[in-house]
């Protein structure tokens, strides 16, 4: 560990030279480049369990992790082929203004499997701890993630649709207002009352505005139309300031979900992964040695409680069905069940984690096809693309093949580097 | 919530075109807005600019000939809802061609929501 000293000194000293710019809250999540399930599989990635991060159009990355004693160099890819060509960044001259129906409350089950859908492919050295009889080569590995159901944010959806109504109530008042200002003699007509109302459906047709609320809001704004004549507007001034208070504390609430793109509440995704392993490096002698498919429901509180600070709170569980070619294990089947905790302040993650290994059949060498992993995860990310992160705890006894060193600790340093667009 | 109100007086050439454009300049990029601009030239008042209909200015909107518009007034409301807390600098300028009448500059830091009434008497 201590070889690897000088590089921490120098990454955190960078960070105190990148910290000079305001932390923007929502950033740090957009690369999580190791949580693919194409590591997963290589049996390269730290932790194991790993709540889908934010969907990007491609995002590729550098891993360097003490894996098996040796510094490991480890390449990934993950990219999102669904959305490529509407990426709203690139083609949408008004990507900079709110949709909320984009991220907040979007219950189009199609929409969120577009967007939450990713492909990874990685690549690692292969050693015989993880691969069994094969001899060391490179391995490769191919991933999918996506989302099976996410439940709505009922807080933030209430909050959106209450934001809304004040909003065009207000944007109906504020016309009267602003008819009057320049000119103190002006008396209202039934004509500004249209005009009022006109302005307001023009408001609820902007894109701030759900297209499924429009309709509600149209009859809102028809009601206020309905219901103010020239006779009786009299406190019109202070109806436009009362709603426009009223955006406030639904603002509020909605600003507090500042992880921008990753949900709160529940999520339940599923991954698949396949590994290939090329021993001696040669192409002729490559195996399909692993293939895996798992389910990911998570939880996430967000317990921010400032604009300035992400703050949230994750449980994960993972059920994961694991198949191993003869040559790399004896068991020919994993079932692993396992939990997870992380709390994540801004920066920083911190994470523990257990997973509970069934092997089929038991191995020759074991008593019991029952082993275990438990590790604590520690992650700092120095800016948007290099995150750093330290894991400690006990692993898996090897593979079943080597099943003679039960309890064997494990302790990684890894830095991952990453580019996306 | 904060209510930003500006008024001002605004000499203005009598035998040219008045001009009057706005824009947001948001520092976090991040930040979402929902937002609308409402303008009225006041009397007559049937000159109505709806603006800031998703976006982040109002260009080059003719007030009128400085004759025409002699004694009457522009009413500008700007209401600004950011979806992430941000610096907004909200920007009105009046013009007489190339000839800058007047610049009104807001900064807010601190509100989610805000408000801009302005009014601006217009006099040869």
């Amino acid at each position: 560990m201590k070889k690897y000293l000088p590089i921490l000194l120098f990454l955190l000293a960078s960070d105190l030279i990148f910290a000079q710019s305001p932390f923007t809250p929502g950033a740090v999540d957009k690369l999580k480049l190791t949580s693919n399930p194409a590591y997963v599989i290589l049996g390269v990635e730290p932790t194991n369990i790993e709540r889908p991060s934010t969907p990007r159009d491609f995002v590729t990355g550098v891993q360097a992790g003490v894996v098996n004693g040796k510094l490991t160099p480890n390449f990934a890819m993950e990219f999102n082929p669904l959305i490529w060509g509407k990426h709203m960044d690139t083609i949408d001259p008004n990507y900079k203004w709110f949709k909320a129906a984009d991220y907040i409350a979007d219950p189009n089950w199609g929409h969120n499997f577009t967007k939450a859908f990713g492909l990874s492919v990685a690549t690692s050295q292969t050693d015989s701890t993880i691969y069994g009889s094969l001899k060391p080569g490179t391995g490769l590995s191919f991933g999918v993630t996506m989302n099976l159901y996410s439940t709505p944010n009922r807080q933030i959806t209430s909050a959106y649709h209450s934001w809304a109504v004040n909003w065009i109530t207000a944007s109906f008042y504020q016309y009267l207002v602003t008819k009057q200002a320049g000119a103190a003699t002006h008396v209202f007509s039934s004509t500004d009352i249209s005009d009022a109302r006109d302005f307001a459906i023009h408001a609820v047709n902007s894109q701030s505005i759900r297209i499924e609320m429009r309709e509600e809001l149209l009859q809102i704004v028809n009601q206020l139309f309905a219901d103010i004549s020239p006779k009786n507007l009299d406190n019109y001034v202070d109806s436009a300031n009362k709603y426009q208070i009223a955006l406030d504390i639904p603002l509020r609430t909605i600003n507090h979900q500042n992880i921008a793109y990753a949900k709160t509440g529940f999520s339940l995704d599923l991954a698949a992964a396949g590994a290939s392993v090329f021993p001696e490096n040669n192409w002729s002698n490559v195996v399909f040695s692993k293939a895996g498919v798992w389910l990911t429901p998570s939880y996430r509180w967000n317990i921010s409680n400032s604009n300035n600070h992400t703050q949230s709170v994750d449980w994960l569980a993972v059920a994961r069905f694991t198949w191993n070619d003869k040559r790399v294990d004896s068991a020919s089947y994993y079932f692993d069940f396992g939990t997870k905790i992380q709390y994540s302040y801004d920066k920083l993650s911190i994470a523990a984690e257990g997973i509970l290994r069934y092997a089929q059949p038991t191995p020759q060498t074991q008593a019991s096809p029952w082993t275990y992993r438990a590790v604590a995860n520690i992650e700092y990310t120095l800016v948007e693309n290099i995150t750093i992160k330290v894991t400690l705890g006990t692993n898996f006894d090897g593979n079943s093949r080597t099943y003679t060193n039960p309890k064997q600790m494990v302790a990684l340093a890894g830095l991952n580097f990453g580019l996306l667009k | 919530m904060k209510i930003y109100n500006i008024n001002e007086a605004v000499t203005v050439p009598s035998d040219t075109n008045i001009y009057f454009s706005i824009s947001i300049e948001v520092e976090n990029t991040e930040t979402k807005l929902a937002g609308y601009t409402i303008a009225d030239i006041v009397p007559p008042g049937t000159n109505i600019y709806y603006g800031f209909d998703d976006k982040t200015e109002v260009k080059d909107q003719k007030i009128g000939r400085g004759t025409d518009i002699n004694g009457q007034s522009l009413s500008v409301t700007t209401t600004l809802s950011k979806f992430t807390s941000s610096k907004v600098t909200y920007k009105i300028i009046i013009e007489a061609g190339d000839n800058l009448l007047l610049a009104k500059e807001i900064e807010d830091t601190d509100n989610d929501n805000i408000c801009i009434y302005s009014i601006f008497k217009l006099k040869v």
